[in-house]
């Protein structure tokens, strides 16, 4: 590795005194290349048919989500009909023991679900990425400060974390994202940490620093690109963890309050009535294991695409 | 090696003071105290309870007195099942939750590691497709899912199992499949990826040569270099199952700890709260560090230190 304080700082001057165009000299290098690292990437997502194939559904349940008032035809928390009707033409899932229409409920559920996975794993990233690289670029004590906290997030349970927490700022999804975006940025920020050192070795950082790229230059624009692979193969699995864990925690009756409707909460209340209405459990089974799936398979889909220690 | 023993045993101390700092302050920070609610007292019976549990001293105060207290093996009395001390709770349910554990690992297990080696002999072939595909289809479905389908199908249709309860035999089944059939996807995919890769080392084409049986380069040769990786995801699993069974011992209605957990956290029963912190914390170092020892018995060419 580069001598940090000897090589950069002569560089450094070097530059101040004639300054030359960094983005010149190192869009020569890729110039030339045949393909970018993303095309190649994007070529053997599209192979992986099952990924594409989950990508495809997943965008069908984000569309729903996102237009669920105008798909769903009906109010998912007010009064449609009699209670616990069986699916059929007029309510496409059912009804609840409320009269509610399950399919507008299970559409509106599939929002929360989004907005859960997605927001905290954002969180997640942008932590994890921070202390990570930080740990990983500059090392030493403040290196070494940045890795226990990450061991010391990591030994305190996840589930437990999560329940202090909503105990603590009250019972919402917000809450609910927030404290799994905090109990798993830890995970991110392992492997970024493994990524930014492996890739501090190769010679193409050794060379942005030989034409006078600052620390912070190489990190932007050399080291971090490069480890965004695997962070981004963590961090689809983070989704469905976090859909996962807000199903869970709904489940028991946190997060979401009632009437909104969260896929967990939605099998609390269907569970009920499983002896005379497995729909109500059925549905939103259904829902949340094809949305766990189609992110599982695009995560594996991504892996294959982008992580280059499994080729 | 008794060096490294004591070495890894060390860090154990300020994982026990982080956790327990950072669920000590939260536990405080939750608005409403344990005996701010429920049972009517006199405001001097309060005090008195506060002034009990040293609830009246500075946060500071309060948590060095918990740390030293914790040194010497006290964990403590429940703040709202008064009488009953931190350690009788775990010691009295951590068995029922631990029973629970380990047959859903003897199912993630039982289930996986024959699929997984199955479907690295059948390679690309079609029920190697199929069984991975399966087995990534179970590994999406989450525990409490597969807990309400198999009530549903094992428990209401077929009459085949009770549909809860613990105590005799035919009631751990189902929620053992529950909590263990998702894992045993991934425990198959993970068998399978390394057993592909042993697959193609030299050794295994040497034992092949020699004329060693099929069955037996899978198992012996191959299957042995599959045991490190599959070791890792079996401490993961171990310490996910005994803290993630919660909602399983809900559906199901058992006696473990995990119901238990919830209720003292709501509750605000800080004692019992940072009593599973620090109980939870440990099973999992306990969990990571079995499994680092037992690298170098799997694989003697692993030197800990």
């Amino acid at each position: 590795m580069i001598d940090e304080t000897g090589t950069t700082g002569a560089a450094s001057r070097a530059a101040a005194q004639t300054p030359v165009d960094l983005d010149a000299i190192e869009g020569v290098a890729t110039a030339g290349a045949p393909r970018s690292p993303a095309r190649n990437a994007w070529r053997r997502l599209r192979a992986h048919r099952l990924a594409l194939a989950s990508l495809l559904l997943f965008l069908a349940i984000a569309v729903v989500a996102i237009f669920a008032p105008l798909l769903s035809g009906a109010s998912p928390t007010a009064m449609a009909s009699l209670p616990l009707q069986p699916p059929g033409a007029a309510h496409l899932m059912g009804t609840d023991s409320l009269g509610r229409d399950l399919w507008a409920r299970v559409a509106y559920g599939a929002r929360i679900s989004l907005e859960v996975g997605l927001g905290s794993q954002l969180m997640a990233v942008a932590i994890g990425m921070a202390v990570g690289a930080g740990a990983g670029f500059y090392g030493g004590v403040v290196g070494a400060l940045l890795m226990r906290a990450t061991d010391m997030m990591l030994s305190l349970p996840a589930l437990l974390f999560a329940l202090l927490l909503l105990a603590l700022l009250g019972s919402s999804v917000q809450v609910v994202i927030l404290a799994l975006g905090l109990s798993m940025w830890p995970a991110i920020a392992r492997i970024e940490r493994g990524e930014v050192l492996q890739v501090m070795n190769q010679e193409y950082v050794e060379a942005a620093y030989a034409i006078g790229c600052s620390n912070l230059r190489v990190l932007r624009r050399h080291v971090l690109p490069n480890t965004l692979g695997p962070v981004a193969v963590q961090a689809t699995f983070g989704v469905s963890q976090a859909i996962f864990a807000e199903a869970f925690l709904a489940f028991l009756g946190l997060g979401a309050q009632p009437p909104t409707p969260s896929w967990g909460r939605l099998l609390t209340e269907g569970y009920e009535y499983i002896r005379t209405s497995p729909h109500l459990v059925l549905f939103p089974a259904l829902a949340i294991s094809l949305t766990l799936l189609a992110i599982n398979f695009i995560g594996d889909g991504l892996r294959d695409a982008l992580d280059p220690h499994q080729h | 090696m008794g060096r490294y023993i004591l070495k890894r045993l060390l860090t154990l101390i300020p994982i026990w003071l982080g956790v327990s700092f950072i669920a000590f302050l939260l536990v405080h920070a939750i608005p409403g105290g344990p005996f701010d609610t429920g049972a009517i007292r006199s405001h001097q019976a309060t005090e008195n309870l506060r002034h009990l549990y040293h609830l009246d001293k500075p946060l500071l105060e309060q948590y060095v007195l918990y740390i030293w207290n914790v040194l010497h093996g006290d964990l403590g009395q429940s703040m709202v099942n008064r009488g009953q001390t931190v350690t009788e709770v775990i010691a009295g349910r951590f068995p029922t939750s631990a029973g629970l554990g380990l047959a859903a690992v003897a199912v993630s297990l039982g289930v996986g590691i024959p699929a997984g080696i199955f479907a690295a002999a059948r390679r690309n072939r079609w029920l190697d497709h199929v069984m991975m595909l399966t087995a990534t289809v179970g590994y999406a479905i989450p525990n409490f899912v597969f807990a309400l389908l198999l009530i549903l199908t094992a428990g209401l249709w077929l009459h085949l199992l009770p549909l809860g309860g613990w105590g005799s035999l035919s009631q751990v089944p189902l929620p053992a499949l529950a909590l263990g059939l998702p894992w045993a996807g991934l425990v198959a995919r993970m068998t399978r990826a390394s057993m592909i890769e042993a697959i193609s080392r030299d050794y295994v084409r040497t034992a092949h040569a020699k004329g060693v049986g099929p069955a037996a380069v899978l198992i012996r040769h191959a299957f042995r270099n599959a045991l490190i990786p599959l070791s890792t995801l079996v401490a993961l699993l171990a310490a996910e199952v005994i803290t993630g069974s919660l909602i399983i011992e809900n559906i199901f209605g058992i006696p473990g700890l995990g119901h238990y957990m919830v209720d003292s956290i709501l509750g605000a029963d800080y004692t019992m709260t940072l009593g599973f912190v620090v109980f939870y914390a440990t099973m999992i170092f306990v969990a990571n560090f079995l499994v680092d020892l037992s690298y170098g018995w799997i694989d003697p060419r692993i030197v800990l230190d």
